[in-house]
């Protein structure tokens, strides 16, 4: 504890630098001030306000941390406290709230000793937080005492560079960007023995941010150049293609700049590599977090750990919809449907009103009914589909997806022969048009449509459709392969060729539309 | 050694920060001496319907044809009633009486509809001389003819524009220069309480959604006025094919061929440019004219927007307001392409900290300058000891941004605003209340009384302003004026749809500002209109310091550019 006491008064005047911390009805800050402090013990640290609205994970993560800040304090070691002090403001900036974090990194700043290993990283850190916050100037301060002693780092000269840009100096970002180019290397502090090797970062970002810079002042051709280098360093860069695509269209070269921009679609800027990045990832906390975490391992294929956390997830909220919902998803992209129905069936117990559980059943009945060998029990599953299909339409009349599956159900249960198919393709047809007219984004929408406008005989209707879809998408091979087909149906062999050239170029390297345009050639050369 | 440091800058900042002067104050607060009372209720309660957090809305216009701007504000209520007790009440119509008063006339004339207000737009769709009402909803939208007798006639079931979706904001616009405004109407997402889902803020608390947890955006819709009334002509003119979660819309002609385009400000999906390509047929350049997504290549929240020349070079530019930790975001027109400026305003560190909703580009001091101002407020609640206002964790200050020239602008203290009155503001409508020269501002506020800004800017030069009509007393939106004075040129649009779910005055206005003695501009040497199709007539010199009509056709026609 011996040296509590000589903390208390600096950190004090630390905070009382921070101005008012609530604003009152009349008036208030430009800026809103640091958050108010508590009186806890001999460190001040940060007081969130009431906490009982918060995720209940991240309120005990925050509290396990100012633990440690507090058994920190009792070895009275004051680096021992600084250390602790900014983890707590790890924990806070990597759950988002950046004003806390602030504050946690400003006060490990301030008792650890110059030199100490990560010092320079806590300002960096904090710059951070206060552009995440939108206080530029007070970024920029930061961030500019950062950037001369975290040379190595890149991602600290980007963020330099962006605050600059948002604070409207241009030169000052040019000169910040062309540090970050300079600095691709991960290490926080070249002095520091235990600090991670430095090693060299082979990513684009730098170079497409300072292009933007030199795009604004009208220096085109090196602006390309820079971009079309970033490029060469990774061949699948939205920000890159984007920016490549106006300079493109400035120049009049539309045919490129289209194509640049289909790819460019969905940008956001990426920053290099942040080495506290794996550590603040592994701080993210709450429910939200974890249902991405989730999210993500079902995408990656990493099917146990999803299921595993999502097993601990039902313990804890038995009848959370979306739990139950991504379970069944789970055990669907498992093949277990027996298993996935079972959780869609709680999940609709548990909220009879979400129409997205309707829709999940609707297409696991599906499944089921398409597994079936014995008609009579296809039916039945088709029927069931129809119900719950039904009932999602009644739920969310206003949005097209439900209509999209209602659709669907009318179209699975056209048998072979069935008298009632061509009354049953016209339900389907009507409910997909409905579907689309109320902005139904199914991708598998257009082909469904652009199938039943076919069967139905529709054929001008199915190719304006198609050419409606290649429009929409221009950046999406499938939607030119669909029209590509819709020509061929019509016999406009050569047509068909251009649109299937123009998949090809959308996705160069895909071996499935390669695979289609040669297909494609074989059946137009035939054909002739 | 650094503490030191640290501790010593502390103990010198309060000797170096001298109280400033107190700015005078541009702006003063006037709603309730006016008897403007009204509060836009977002009936937001224990749960997070997303509709609460995005109204309402305001038009200024004549209604009664005495050259006095009314005012209309919409009105929210229950998005889901069986959760509240409390009442609906309606939409409200204020009668301008001109001594600095209005009268509530809501129920004369005919146009308390008691729906989920969102926004409002303005136009004399039918050509008879007198201004109609479109009033979008969280369900079927309204249209409201005015019957020329100080009351309305409800003609939606009539035309079939009973559009159950989400509206926002709308614009009266004549999109194939046949005279008559047909009708462009955005919607938002597909939303319902049973469609509602849980969200939580950056602080983990429940909270509301950002759009995109809905994955619904919904098609806008476009109706043409013919002989038999509106027709739904949406799929007819291609503006189905793109769309997002609609919120703004600015409309003017962009690429200056005669025709008027359409601008949406989608939030946090690309926003859309529906660029005439004539016979009724739309086409969306957004992302090729470089004005779908910001200079990152990014969708931004796009709420406010307004096509306004800002570098005055005689094309429309665009500028939208965004959420907190965006921009708000300027593109530059150059020969028909968009270019993310935004650094070149010196307004983008200040937005960056704010949700911006409704806005206007206006000269407010006369200067000659445009300035501009931004209505802000929170879509997300600020944790207790961040907030700028204790009872309200979504309100947010407003901001003004002085015109010192070019495209560049720098924020007035206080917003402008004595006390600068904090809100959780969203429209904002722009027009010469009082007939005395300079823009007035009227604003709503979710929760909080609606405001009215009464311009007391000390004055820097003079003015002039127009109304801009066809042969039957009507308005002719898209209109471009230009005045020429000595060695200079200025262009403003006499067009009322820009800012966010609001209408504005429709007249065009210009601060002339000063000559090169210092002495008022007293009059300009020549007044020329392009009207929707591209044709220019001259209308010669006038005097300043008069709103002038200028009528089609009366004028002396001019070469194309």
């Amino acid at each position: 504890m011996k040296n509590s006491a000589r903390l208390l008064p600096l950190l004090a005047l630390l905070w009382s630098a921070s101005g008012p911390a609530i604003a009152q009805d009349s008036h208030a800050p430009a800026h809103p001030a640091h958050p108010a402090t508590a009186t806890q013990g001999a460190v001040q640290l940060p007081d969130i306000g009431k906490t009982d609205r918060m995720d209940p994970e991240v309120v005990a993560l925050i509290h396990s941390m100012e633990g440690k800040v507090r058994e920190a304090e009792a070895t009275g070691d004051l680096q021992a406290v600084g250390n602790a002090v900014a983890e707590l403001g790890l924990a806070y900036e990597a759950n988002t709230m950046w004003t806390p974090a602030s504050a946690c990194y400003a006060t490990a700043y301030a008792l650890l000793p110059e030199g100490a290993r990560f010092r320079d990283a806590w300002l960096y850190r904090r710059g951070a937080c206060e552009h995440a916050l939108g206080n530029v100037e007070l970024a920029v301060e930061l961030l500019g005492k950062a950037a001369p002693l975290l040379t190595g780092t890149a991602v600290v000269q980007a963020r330099h560079a962006q605050a600059l840009y948002d604070l409207g100096d241009l030169q000052g970002a040019e000169a910040a960007w062309r540090a970050a180019i300079g600095s691709e290397l991960i290490s926080w502090n070249k002095a520091d023995e235990n600090a991670r090797p430095a090693k060299p970062v082979s990513i684009p970002a730098s170079r497409v941010g300072l292009a933007q810079i030199l795009w604004e002042q009208d220096r085109i051709e090196e602006a390309e150049a820079l971009l079309r280098e970033a490029l060469s360093l990774e061949g699948n860069y939205p920000h890159a293609y984007y920016l490549l695509g106006q300079i493109l269209a400035d120049q009049g070269r539309m045919e490129e700049a289209e194509f640049a921009l289909a790819r460019g679609k969905g940008a956001y800027p990426v920053l290099p590599p942040d080495p506290h990045g794996a550590l603040l990832a592994s701080m993210r906390a709450g429910y939200g977090n974890r249902m991405r975490n989730i999210e993500i391992a079902m995408q990656e294929g990493r099917m146990p750990e999803a299921v595993a956390e999502l097993d601990k997830m039902l313990v804890e909220r038995p009848a959370d919809h979306l739990v139950l919902n991504l379970a069944a998803r789970a055990q669907m992209m498992s093949g277990q449907l027996g298993k996935a129905l079972d959780f869609l069936q709680r999940s609709e117990t548990a909220d009879p009103t979400e129409y997205q559980t309707k829709i999940e059943l609707t297409i696991l009945y599906l499944n089921l009914a398409g597994a079936q060998q014995v008609p009579a029990n296809r039916a039945e599953m088709l029927e069931k589909a129809r119900v719950k299909s039904e009932e999602a339409v009644q739920l969310a009349p206003l949005l097209g997806s439900p209509y999209y599956y209602r659709g669907l159900v009318e179209l699975s249960s056209i048998a072979p022969d069935d008298p009632q198919g061509p009354q049953r393709m016209q339900a389907a047809l009507n409910l997909m048009q409905h579907a689309q007219l109320l902005g139904c984004q199914d991708p598998q929408l257009y082909e469904q449509l652009a199938m039943l406008y076919a069967r139905t005989g529709k054929l001008d209707a199915m190719l304006a459709f198609a050419q409606e879809g290649a429009q929409k998408s221009p950046e999406n091979p499938g939607a030119w392969m669909f029209l590509a087909r819709a020509y061929f149906s019509m016999n406009n062999g050569e047509k068909a060729l251009q649109a299937a050239n123009r998949a090809v170029t959308v996705s160069k390297n895909d071996p499935q539309v390669l695979a289609f345009l040669e297909q494609l050639r074989q059946a137009v050369q035939q054909a002739k | 050694m650094v503490l030191l440091f640290a501790l010593a800058s502390v103990a010198a900042c309060p000797q170096e920060t001298a109280p400033a002067p107190a700015p005078t104050p541009w702006f003063r607060e006037a709603a309730t001496e006016a008897g403007l009372v009204h509060t836009y209720r977002s009936g937001a309660g224990t749960g997070f319907h997303f509709p609460e957090v995005m109204g309402g809305g305001v038009a200024l216009f004549d209604y009664d044809g005495d050259g006095l701007l009314d005012v209309y504000l919409t009105q929210g209520g229950e998005l889901v009633p069986e959760e509240h007790d409390a009442e609906a009440a309606p939409n409200k119509l204020f009668r301008n009486l001109g001594n600095g008063k209005f009268e509530d006339v809501t129920e004369a004339a005919g146009v308390g509809h008691m729906g989920y207000a969102m926004g409002v737009a303005c136009g004399d769709y039918d050509r008879d001389g007198d201004v109609d009402l479109y009033v979008t909803n969280v369900g079927p939208n309204v249209l409201f003819r005015n019957e020329g007798n100080g009351t309305f006639k409800d003609m939606t079931e009539e035309y079939g524009l009973a559009d159950p979706r989400w509206g926002t904001s709308a614009a009266f616009v004549d999109i194939n220069n046949d005279k008559d405004l047909d009708l462009f109407s955005v919607n938002n997402l597909g939303w319902s309480a049973v469609t509602e889902v849980e969200c939580f803020n950056y602080y983990g608390e429940p909270d509301y959604c950002s759009p995109n947890n809905y994955n619904a955006p919904m098609p806008d819709v476009l109706y043409s006025f013919g002989r038999t009334g509106y027709q739904d002509i949406t799929s007819i003119a291609g503006v189905n094919l793109a769309f997002g979660n609609g919120l703004g819309v600015a409309v003017g002609d962009y690429d200056l061929d005669g025709d008027i385009d359409i601008y949406v400000a989608n939030d946090a999906t690309p926003n859309v440019l529906w660029t005439n390509e004539g016979r009724d047929k739309f086409k969306d350049l957004g992302l090729i004219k470089g004005c779908a997504v910001n200079g990152n290549g990014t969708p931004e929240a796009g709420m406010g927007v307004q096509f306004v020349d800002v570098d005055q070079d005689g094309d429309l530019d665009l500028y939208m307001t965004h959420l907190r930790r965006e921009t708000n975001t300027f593109y530059l027109n150059t020969r028909g392409r968009f270019k993310d400026r935004t650094s070149m305003t010196g307004t983008s560190n200040t937005s960056l900290m704010f949700t911006g909703f409704g806005m206007g580009f206006q000269d407010l001091d006369l200067d000659g300058k445009l300035d501009l101002y931004v209505v802000n407020g929170a879509v997300q609640a600020w944790k207790e000891n961040e907030r700028f206002l204790a009872s309200d964790p979504y309100a947010e200050p407003n901001h003004l941004f002085r015109g010192t020239g070019g495209t560049q602008f720098e924020e007035v203290p206080g917003g402008g605003v004595a006390g600068n009155p904090i809100a959780t503001s969203r429209g904002a409508a722009f027009g010469d209340i009082d007939n005395d020269g300079d823009i007035d501002i009227v604003i709503a506020n979710r929760d909080t009384p609606t405001s009215l800004l009464i311009n007391e800017a000390p004055r820097q030069g003079s003015w002039i302003g127009f109304e801009v009509k066809g042969s039957k007393n009507n308005h002719v939106p898209g209109s471009r004026v230009e005045v020429r004075f000595g060695d200079q040129k200025r262009f403003r649009m006499a067009e009322p749809a820009y800012s966010y779910l609001s209408s504005n005055d429709p007249r065009a206005h210009f601060g002339l500002g000063r000559d090169g003695e210092g002495k008022d501009v007293a009059k300009v040497d020549e007044v020329i209109v392009r009207w929707p199709g591209g044709n220019e007539e001259s209308f010669g010199a006038m005097d300043a310091g008069h709103y002038h009509v200028l009528i089609q056709g009366r004028g002396t026609a001019v070469g194309k550019e």
